[in-house]
């Protein structure tokens, strides 16, 4: 699955997210990566993402 | 002494970045500067790598992390300038540039000082 797939799949099941979070996922060896909208991911039911709101130019 | 949260975060940073040594400094308020060293960087700037600083304030995670710094001869392969968002300035007594990305919609349940960092570093190297 894309990172956005990912993130409208978790909107649709009521994650309290928006479509332009920034996804990142925990892997296995404890480092965390952010996935972006046209990466792809191997995802099963062992996989943890997390979702925070981007950030702007200041 | 950190604040519990503030060493969190901390411990958090250093376990996603695990071969990567760190530089911490308390701030003396609870708070801490700290830079992550070796950080892969690449196209679109000539250099493979940079450190990466910026202060956790006492307040964390109820405060942006923000801004961040990286090194001060940052440059890109094109010879562009390096764009908006980003200016001269010094980190630790190293030269640095700034790098102002502000989470305006800061959720202190979510927004960690390790993402904001991961967020930080991705959009530093998605540049155009």
């Amino acid at each position: 699955m894309t990172g956005l797939e990912i993130k409208q799949a978790a909107i649709a099941q009521g994650v309290p997210i928006q479509i332009d979070f920034v996804l990142s996922e925990e892997l296995a060896n404890g480092r965390t990566q952010i996935v972006g909208d046209n990466e792809t991911v191997t995802v099963n039911k062992r996989s943890k993402f997390h979702a925070v709101s981007p950030d702007d130019n200041s | 002494m950190l604040t519990p949260q503030v060493e969190q975060a901390i411990t958090d940073i250093q376990a996603a970045f695990p071969d990567r040594p760190l530089v911490v400094r308390e701030d003396g308020e609870g708070g801490a500067r700290v830079i992550v060293e070796n950080v892969a960087l690449g196209p679109p700037y000539h250099q493979r790598e940079t450190w990466v600083g910026f202060h956790i304030t006492f307040p964390y995670p109820s405060s942006d992390v923000y801004p961040h710094f990286v090194r001060g001869d940052l440059s890109r392969l094109d010879g562009r300038p390096l764009g908006e968002a980003m200016s001269p300035n010094s980190f630790l007594e190293r030269p640095a540039v700034q790098i102002s990305r502000k989470s305006n919609r800061l959720n202190p349940a979510a927004d960690t000082a390790l993402y904001k960092l991961l967020k930080v570093i991705q959009w530093l190297k998605t540049r155009p």
